[in-house]
């Protein structure tokens, strides 16, 4: 007899809120509905009450991770309506951020998806490593998320070459932590055993359903819109596009996986040949009559904005489309005749955008605050308190 | 492929139906003859294995207008398909979701956000539309006041 189960809008294990309806037989499940909206705050809307310079700003705010994501699409859009070039040294920086914030991401991903399968080991290990990319983001630009770097034309502020250099070293260790990560997840039994064959979307859906991203290219379908549609240094550079044939969730887990490698590999280009002078802004002073669509990779797919001009300082529309919604309608062929314990996962497995803004840092220069420590001495200090009075007990008596 | 050799060979196809065509090196924008658009949009994306991107809905106060953007993935370049709608009475147009099922979800946007109803379509319930707003409240139509959803 068939069951519903209904997850969310509001559930400890989600991070966002999202209402699943599951109907289940037994194990198996049957059907899944979905019921989206809770986070709709009507940005399209309010892009058009804002100038063409004011917008970066507000599109940075559609999601935590991808923040630079959608500001990249919405300036491309603008380039494409207004046939703006972008200086060279400007387009490497936005490519060199555009790819630390798909480490970052595809770490979040990696470390959610081992907390959902219940390896929280692999939780622990990718959040700790994913720290590194946080802090080359915030030395590089101020922020650890929300970077502000991006305006049509070109980039808000430079970044300084010593800065790069600095960088250096915590990519070369992110490295040999992801290549050990990568291995550690390949040669685990119980993960292949779990993931291999699990949630299993065909070249033909994943197509039907013009899925994008980590999610089309682990069903074996090659589309990259760094490689398509090349912006930024893309072009510049040496670097392959990861898929993988099996189209399970194993076999997105290692093209994210992979692209994190690859990522690296770009980003070491860009130190070594990014030019060291020249503008980083052409200064667009108006956006002629038009329309221009701007289409970017975010670590979850294709990013697409498209934007109408008509001559005056604001849109009159502005169209944002995220990946996860390309992505999330493939449920409909990954989860139907799967049990209910892998449902999680393979929605997971799509990976729907997370917001995360938390922040704690170590501000350089200040004293190192070891916790262990810190823990050690408070654990002393209490301990001396309760020496002093020899037995708490007796005296509370006394009184 | 290019956009300029993809728009010759759409003429060819069409003749003076495919309307006014405007390209760039990585775009292509149609406005084609109404009576051709099942067609065109077949051609494209099931002859030459178009990618649906999205669907834009502008708002122009009398009419809409959608815009198909289908992405040639391989030769790197987007198509535009633009469909007018007429404001009066109940818009609608027929809904491409039943042969492409990437069109399903961006369709119930489109329904919910501007009004615009897709003929045919197998799922016309609510996807994201707060429920405090009613049946026949569209946000993103231009005649939609911000103001409105104050104290909501």
């Amino acid at each position: 007899m068939a069951t519903t189960i209904p997850v969310g809008p509001y559930h400890p294990l989600q991070e966002e809120p999202e209402h699943y309806l599951l109907t289940v037989d037994e194990e198996e499940v049957l059907d899944v509905d979905v019921q989206i909206g809770y986070n709709h705050r009507g940005i399209e809307k309010l892009s058009e009450k804002k100038t063409f310079n004011q917008i970066p700003m507000l599109v940075e705010r559609v999601c935590g991770i991808c923040s630079h994501s959608h500001p990249y699409a919405y300036c491309l859009a603008v380039e494409d309506c207004g046939e703006i070039d972008v200086p060279e040294r400007a387009k490497y920086i936005r490519s060199l951020i555009g790819e630390l914030e798909r480490i970052h991401s595809h770490l979040l991903w990696a470390g959610l998806a081992g907390h959902f399968i219940g390896y929280d080991t692999v939780f622990m290990w990718a959040w700790k490593y994913r720290e590194d990319v946080l802090d080359v983001l915030e030395l590089l630009t101020g922020n650890r998320n929300a970077y502000a770097m991006l305006k049509p034309g070109g980039i808000q502020r430079d970044i300084k070459k010593e800065h790069l250099e600095e960088a250096r070293p915590t990519l070369e260790r992110l490295k040999d932590k992801s290549e050990m990560l990568y291995g550690a997840v390949l040669d685990d039994p119980v993960l292949k055993a779990r993931l291999r064959g699990v949630g299993i979307l065909s070249k033909e859906d994943a197509r039907a359903y013009g899925a994008l991203g980590p999610t089309v290219r682990a069903s074996g379908i090659l589309i990259d819109v760094r490689s398509d549609f090349p912006y930024g240094a893309y072009e510049d550079v040496d670097w392959s596009v990861i898929t993988r044939n099996e189209g399970d969730v194993f076999a997105r887990v290692e093209v994210r996986l992979l692209e994190i490698l690859e990522s690296i590999k770009i980003i070491e280009q860009i130190i070594s040949t990014i030019p060291d002078t020249g503008a980083i802004d052409s200064e667009p002073e108006e956006i002629p009559p038009g329309e221009g669509i701007g289409n970017y990779e975010a670590p979850r797919g294709e990013c697409f904005h498209y934007i109408q001009s008509d001559g005056t300082n604001r849109p009159v529309r502005h169209k944002i489309r995220a990946p996860t919604f390309m992505n999330f309608p493939t449920y409909r062929a990954t989860c139907i005749g799967e049990t209910v314990a892998d449902a999680t996962i393979i929605l997971a497995s799509v990976d729907p955008c997370y917001s995360c803004t938390e922040r704690a840092i170590q501000l350089k220069g200040r004293k190192k605050i070891d916790l262990l420590e810190l823990s050690r001495q408070r654990t002393a200090e209490i301990k001396k308190e309760y020496e002093q009075v020899e037995n708490p007990l007796e005296e509370v008596l006394d009184e | 492929m290019n956009p300029s050799l993809f728009k010759e060979e759409l003429s060819g196809r069409f003749g003076w139906r495919l309307g006014k065509t405007e390209s760039s090196t990585r775009r292509l924008y149609i406005t084609p003859a109404p009576e051709i658009f099942d067609e065109l949009v077949q051609f494209i994306s099931e002859d030459n294995l178009a990618r649906l991107a999205t669907i834009s809905c502008v708002d122009h106060r009398d009419h809409f207008v959608l815009l198909y953007h289908f992405a040639l993935d391989e030769s790197g370049f987007m198509v535009t398909i633009k469909l007018p709608i007429e404001k009066n009475g109940e818009p609608s147009t027929e809904s491409l979701a039943a042969r492409n099922p990437a069109a399903e979800w961006i369709e119930r946007e489109i329904r919910e956000m501007f009004g615009i109803d897709f003929e045919n379509h197998p799922a016309k319930k609510r996807l994201l539309k707060a429920d405090s707003l009613g049946d026949t409240d569209f946000p993103y139509r231009k005649d939609f006041k911000l103001e409105d959803l104050e104290g909501d």
